[in-house]
């Protein structure tokens, strides 16, 4: 993308892209200095922030992570270096026009008190001069989009919202002009715990929809490992210590810094990051409620595994059937006796977290739980077994990157988003690969 | 004569001089709402020229208004000019003060984010800052008001309109036939227009502010 011919304003690039999709930032020797200071809020920075990807600027209060993300859309000037949005140099145009392409969220959303859900979300596109019309059906498509109903609330005020709808509002507000970039400062940092949850898996969601490059400055470890494609963790002076997956951040710290953020529990996080989808899940044998019992037990001696699982007619799991209980048992498994410990009560879903998976674990009955998809339909078994292979897979990959990129001569740990190797971020491939390859 | 007697005898003129007092009053509040606002919003950002202007409307708000009308007489003569100096220079102060302290007042998060998705400053300015600070500045000038209706009626010293030439004839005769009532129809009529004007005030608030931002919504 920065290849092509470059367009003198972000707000063309905008219109040529259809919009939607983002594109690469790179800061190149970026520093920031204040009068009567004499270090260097931001010291010769330089890093990209690879297209469509979420990176996460973590660090403690006072390094700097703010002043970088402010750079990028000049509410902070940078004393030296270059920031190009997309291959355009930031500096190269009016900051108000460059600000309206890219969406800018806050602590406890900032929205205007005064004006109503659907004039907060407006003020881009009318500074943009697009028609009542177009407004309106835009302002109602986005809330829709941040799940808030626009009949019930385009006509409220922030104040009749609770914090999480007004980040949700503040959000739709940041994406009104549908920018390629956007820029959240700490935006779930002052609400609840659950709150915090359910507005960070929604952004996950909308990104999965929408594939803008984010960068999202916080502090809390867990937010940056749950939502960083990559997180770039600073220092003092927005000094890069390291900037790499979740994954390679918990298996390969570069240094006491960063362990000591992660405080530990690295397994547990992994446990946590991971999906049930992501792992290579077991099979059991599979048996409808009709099949013959002493067919079912030859299978089932054939295959291996003491344990058979019985589906109905659309794939749903209904029980377990032992090998014991098949001992010398015929007729349809269906009409076997059942006890309780055979019942399945507990199913979990692709789209759970390994942590899920290994609590289901915990309480089930039995030593595995099937996994299913979409309408309950089974995809496999987890067992302890299962997550425990998950886990040491990661790490193992890990070592081997770390291997491969020492034996490349760079540092042991990623400190640049370039190169990045495909395996490093696994669903990156499904994104529209605007990745500065 | 009693005060209805005296008050419908003179119901023309005095109908006149409440209608001259009111008219006075509105001109002068709104010549010193939009110098009082524009000046407070060029110098609400610059802290210390902010403080060099709500100081020196300060030091014209120490000086007594029959003093202050009296030093006018010598530059401006009798009637109409120096009243109106005089309480416009008076209503000044809390209309500068408030929209400085309004302006000021508003979240800097808000202005941030304002900045943030693009506006100008004048945008900002126009859109957030000034309807923010609204409730603010028309406390000002409802204060600004009441002041000058008071300033108003001391004008009559100076020979100029309204009601009260009728406090201050009566002050002069007291003791003759009407004095009493002349005091008392003017000093009334002044509070009645004062408490006239404040109900305008109310109104103007509730249909001006935001019902996002109202106290009462």
């Amino acid at each position: 993308m920065p290849e092509t011919t470059p367009s003198p304003s972000l707000a063309e690039l905008v219109s040529e892209n259809g919009g939607a999709r983002g594109v690469p930032i790179e800061l190149i020797s970026v520093s920031k200095r204040y009068g009567g200071s004499p270090d260097a809020a931001v010291d010769d920075l330089t890093m990209t922030i690879p297209a469509g990807e979420i990176v996460v600027f973590l660090g403690p209060s006072g390094c700097g992570k703010t002043t970088t993300m402010r750079m990028i859309n000049r509410l902070i000037e940078p004393t030296s270096g270059r920031i190009l949005i997309g291959g355009l140099d930031a500096r190269a145009q009016k900051p108000d026009e460059l600000r309206r392409h890219i969406g800018y969220v806050i602590q406890q959303a900032g929205l205007f008190p005064h004006m109503t859900v659907a004039a907060n979300i407006a003020q881009v596109p009318q500074m943009l001069g697009w028609d009542r019309q177009r407004i309106r059906a835009r302002v109602d498509e986005l809330l829709e989009l941040v799940g808030l109903d626009p009949v019930q609330y385009r006509d409220r005020y922030p104040r009749q919202l609770s914090g999480g709808q007004q980040q949700r509002v503040g959000v739709a507000r940041a994406l009104a002009a549908d920018p390629p970039v956007l820029l959240m400062d700490e935006p779930f940092g002052a609400l609840d715990p659950i709150t915090r949850e359910s507005l960070q898996d929604e952004l996950l969601r909308l990104q999965e929809e929408l594939s803008k490059t984010i960068v999202f400055v916080t502090h809390d470890v867990d937010e940056a490992l749950k939502l960083g494609d990559r997180i770039a963790i600073l220092d003092k002076g927005s000094r890069i210590v390291q900037y790499a997956t979740a994954e390679e951040i918990l298996t390969n710290p570069a240094g006491s810094y960063v362990e000591q953020f992660i405080g530990g529990e690295s397994s547990m996080r992994l446990l946590k990051l991971t999906r049930v989808s992501d792992v290579a899940l077991e099979q059991a044998v599979r048996a409808r409620a009709t099949d013959d019992a002493a067919d079912l037990r030859r299978r089932m001696a054939e295959e291996g595994g003491d344990c058979a699982i019985v589906l109905d007619e659309r794939q749903r799991p209904l029980r377990w059937v032992s090998a014991a209980a098949l001992e010398g048992a015929s007729g349809p498994v269906g009409e076997l006796p059942g006890g309780e410990e055979d019942r399945i009560d507990t199913v979990i879903s692709g789209r759970s977290t390994l942590q899920e998976a290994v609590e289901a674990l915990l309480n089930a009955e039995q030593e595995l739980v099937p996994v299913v998809g979409k309408r309950r339909h089974y995809t496999g078994v987890v067992t302890l077994a299962t997550v425990q292979q998950a886990i040491a897979e990661i790490k193992e990959r890990e070592r081997r990157l770390r291997r491969e990129r020492v034996a490349a001569g760079q540092s042991a740990v990623s400190v640049a988003a370039e190169p990045a190797p495909a395996a490093v971020v696994p669903d990156a491939t499904g994104r529209d690969g605007g990745d500065t390859a | 004569m009693t005060l209805w007697e005296y008050i419908a005898g003179r119901s023309d003129m005095l109908a006149f001089q409440a209608l001259q007092h009111a008219s006075m009053i509105a001109q002068c509040v709104l010549v010193a709402a939009v110098v009082g606002v524009g000046l407070g919003v060029v110098v609400h950002r610059n802290e210390r020229v902010a403080a060099i202007a709500t100081g020196a409307t300060s030091v014209v708000f120490t000086i007594p208004s029959l003093a202050m009308l009296g030093l006018l007489i010598g530059p401006f003569g009798l009637g109409v000019a120096p009243s109106v100096i005089a309480i416009v220079l008076y209503a000044l102060l809390p209309i500068l003060r408030n929209t400085i302290v309004g302006l000021n007042g508003v979240d800097p998060a808000l202005v941030d984010a304002a900045r943030g998705i693009g506006m100008s400053r004048t945008r900002v300015l126009v859109r957030v800052r000034l309807p923010l600070a609204w409730p603010v500045i028309l406390t000002g000038l409802r204060v600004s008001t009441q002041l000058a209706m008071g300033i108003g009626a001391i004008a009559a010293f100076v020979s100029g309109p309204g009601l009260g030439e009728q406090i201050f004839s009566g002050l002069a005769r007291l003791g003759a036939a009407n004095a009493l009532n002349a005091t008392l129809v003017g000093t009334v009529g002044i509070v009645l227009l004062a408490l006239l004007f404040d109900a305008v005030f109310v109104l103007i608030g509730k249909l001006t502010t935001s019902r996002g931002i109202r106290t009462h919504a």
